[in-house]
């Protein structure tokens, strides 16, 4: 074994992680895989100041860019990072889809390696317009066509791929074990005085596919039970109308963005009930992170959250269901509900798990293994020889993704 | 300069009325002379409408000419043009009232165009694309029938909803008639006004929801104008006028680009899926817009306004580039913006497929 194997880390908007799943993705699997190989992450210039601009992060070299990472510089943000890192790079692993015109030709011209990342299914979002979801839609189907590897957060999503493109993809959810159960201290009781009695809590990016205006209507109509919501509400219309409108309730505290990784484990992890609203982005890194604390879930209807949870959380789909469940259900059945939660955190979403997962992809991908199909190889065998073998019940295989 | 005024309000008055009282007449009794278009599976109309908007375009257009004298004069100077047209409108009529077969309709389109083109009519230079400038005579025959069928037929191909070939007629032949007046090609320009004259007043009653057609005996004769004249016009501005300053040369093309590319789009993609190019299908422009969700105002409106912006674009290039690459740019953007929304055609379907998947599985 010569040098070690190197990989490029595009489409983050840098490490060390302030913000977003995959931040603290590129993060941890720097902090897990830094030994075994040479990592470069690509961070936006603009997002730090001359001083904090370090180059190196533990044993990653930080190369800094004079774009941002998100919004419509993220094109030019990842195209560039991936035509440097093709000379500096074996395996690029690229989180987002803004880059992928570029695949095509790295796949052509190149024998670097190319594991993308689709982060959910962006071209729904509501939050963008014509010509951005065509290209995002577009992208994606680059990204999967042409890249070595793809990865889905979630096997809803992993099923939306192998019915679309028809290839395999793989699956490798976020961890969260870098939250810590806090007790609270005198001084947190004092800054945060709800923290003396029983609160629901919700942290999210204000957006109305988060269905955060049916959790705010529910607990509207539940004066004797407080929640909680941590958000970005000034930056959106959407966000300052509803602040305006629910910030008069006394069981509803509503608060900015809170940064300090100690001071958001303290007020989530003395929740109750912890409500998760999103209804679209494979598995949601707060939802993890709250399993991972052993706080009962109460998550909206979606197949994505479903998945993330194995069926076992709670599950609303209007404000009235919330209402219900809270007003209805025993603390002893909340409490069974975190516990299993909690197993299902500790075996599947933390760094070591994930990142082995990470380990494994690369091995694949530089031992030249192509994509999966979809349809299972007993497909290809001719009918009269499967009914020679008395296997005629192989012919037509139900694909994994049509659920019954 | 005064004369022609009047003659054009003259020409344009007359159409107009002669026109307005055709579809007035005619759509009360087109169901005794069989001209109705029934809906039917690959229609995009739900009540049957009549078929005479062709009939009274001519119409007027021909009263249009007899106030002003002007027959006479369209006889003697381009009969060549003014044959063609009325045999391809009785073609045209025919075809909406007995439906011939295409072959024989193709057939006359073809004798139609050899005629123009024995006229004098030719298109005699490739000014440049694919390095080909002037041409032998059998070439010029050759292309020139070949390009004024093409064009007649796409015409016919996009008459597809309420108001589209009518806009883009008027929005053609007014651009015509202009360049007409100022290669002074004065017949051809009061031919021109008047059509326009006539077209106008059908268009009011083709708007939708639409209450007449124009059928293949409009659509087909207005081509078969637009062609001819197009070439006739780019001709004559090769004897008098530099190639850096030619207007005809670049607007032509640029006019009749969108509905030539549409139909070569369509034939490409049928053949490209194996079938006929002749087979019926709805992937046209005006289909592609409806499919997403567009109303027939909304796509016709759209349409017209990308072919004016197509003339807009040809005309800003030419300075800065030479009429092959003006063709092959005007090419591209015509073909970006039927990916982009045949694109998002295919990305409203995907939403509606993962709606059902997110639900509960």
């Amino acid at each position: 074994m010569s040098r070690k194997k190197r990989i490029a880390i595009i489409g983050t908007a840098g490490i060390p992680a302030r913000y977003g799943g995959f931040e603290t993705l590129a993060e941890q699997l720097v902090r897990q895989l830094g030994d075994k190989y040479a990592i470069t992450v690509y961070c936006p210039g603009p997002k730090y100041t001359k001083e904090e601009r370090k180059t190196s992060f533990q044993s990653a070299r930080l190369k800094y860019l004079p774009l941002q990472a998100n919004g419509l510089q993220s094109i030019p943000y990842d195209s560039l990072s991936i035509l440097h890192a093709l000379f500096s790079a074996d395996v690029l692993l690229v989180l987002g889809v803004a880059g992928a015109w570029l695949l095509p030709f790295v796949k052509l011209f190149t024998r670097k390696k190319i594991i993308v990342s689709i982060d959910g299914i962006e071209w729904k979002r509501a939050k963008w317009n014509r010509l951005a979801k065509c290209y995002l839609w577009w992208a994606e189907k680059m990204a999967v066509k042409y890249s070595h590897a793809d990865i889905s957060d979630n096997e809803s999503i992993q099923d939306y791929t192998a019915v679309r493109y028809t290839s395999l993809s793989h699956i490798i959810e976020y961890g969260a074990d870098h939250t810590v159960q806090v007790t609270p201290t005198a001084k947190d009781k004092e800054e945060y005085p709800f923290l003396h009695k029983p609160y629901a809590f919700k942290v999210c990016r204000i957006e109305p596919e988060n269905n955060i205006h049916l959790v705010l209507e529910a607990f509207a109509t539940m004066p004797g039970y407080t929640l909680v919501m941590i958000g970005n509400w000034k930056n959106s219309e959407y966000g300052s109308s509803l602040y305006l409108q629910y910030s008069g309730y006394n069981n509803i505290i509503l608060m900015d963005p809170v940064y300090d990784q100690r001071k958001l484990d303290v007020i989530r992890g003395n929740a109750y009930l912890y409500v998760h609203g999103h209804s679209a982005g494979g598995t949601n890194p707060s939802l993890v992170e709250a399993m991972y604390l052993g706080l009962p879930v109460l998550a909206f209807d979606v197949s994505y959250n479903r998945t993330t949870t194995e069926g076992k959380a709670c599950y609303f789909k209007t404000a009235a269901d919330i209402a219900a469940i809270i007003g209805n259900t025993r603390l002893a059945v909340l409490r069974e509900n975190g516990f299993r939660m909690k197993e299902i955190a500790h075996r599947r979403y933390t760094w070591e798990v994930v990142a082995r997962k990470y380990d494994e992809l690369v091995q694949r991908v530089l031992n030249n293994k192509g994509k999966i199909p979809v349809t299972p190889s007993v497909a290809t065998i001719p009918a009269e020889q499967l009914i020679s073998y008395e296997l005629a019940h192989l012919q037509a295989p139900t694909p994994f993704y049509e659920k019954r | 300069m005064n004369s022609m005024i009047y003659t054009i309000l003259q020409a344009m008055f007359a159409s107009m009325i002669a026109g307005g009282l055709a579809i007035a007449l005619l759509r009360k009794y087109s169901r005794y002379i069989g001209l109705i278009d029934k809906p039917g599976k690959r229609k995009v109309h739900q009540q049957p409408v009549p078929v005479v908007g062709g009939i009274a375009i001519i119409t007027g257009t021909i009263a249009g000419l007899l106030t002003t004298h002007h027959a006479n004069l369209l006889l003697q100077t381009l009969p060549a043009l003014a044959g063609g047209c009325l045999l391809l409108f009785v073609t045209g009529v025919s075809d909406d009232r007995f439906n011939i077969k295409p072959r024989y309709r193709l057939l006359l389109q073809l004798g139609c165009a050899a005629l123009v083109a024995a006229s004098g009519i030719r298109i005699t230079s490739l000014f440049g694309v694919l390095g080909i400038d002037e041409m032998n005579t059998i070439g010029q025959y050759i292309l020139t029938i070949v390009v004024i069928t093409g064009v007649t037929n796409a015409f016919n191909l996009i008459d597809g909803i309420d108001g589209l070939a009518g806009g883009l007629a008027i929005i053609n032949l007014s651009l015509l008639a202009v360049l007409s007046y100022w290669l002074q090609q004065y017949v051809l320009f009061v031919l021109l006004i008047t059509t326009c004259g006539a077209v106008f007043i059908f268009l009011r009653s083709n708007v939708h929801p639409a209450r007449i057609f124009m059928g293949d005996g409009g659509s087909l004769v207005l081509g078969f104008l637009m062609a001819v004249a197009g070439i006739l016009l780019v001709k004559e501005e090769q004897l008098y006028v530099r190639r850096e300053d030619a207007r005809a040369l670049v607007l032509v093309p640029a006019m009749l680009a969108l509905p030539v590319f549409d139909s070569l789009r369509v034939y490409a993609g049928r053949l490209l899926r194996g079938g006929s190019p002749f087979q019926a299908d709805k992937t046209h422009l005006h289909h592609l817009f409806l499919g997403l969700g567009f109303t027939h105002r909304k796509a016709t409106m759209t349409i017209c306004g990308i072919q004016v912006l197509l003339i807009l674009i040809a005309m800003l290039v030419f300075r800065m580039m030479d009429f092959q690459w003006t063709m092959v740019l005007m090419a591209s953007a015509y073909l970006l913006i039927c990916s982009f929304l045949k694109g998002y055609i295919s990305l409203q379907k995907w939403t509606q497929t993962i709606r059902k998947m997110e639900g509960v599985n």
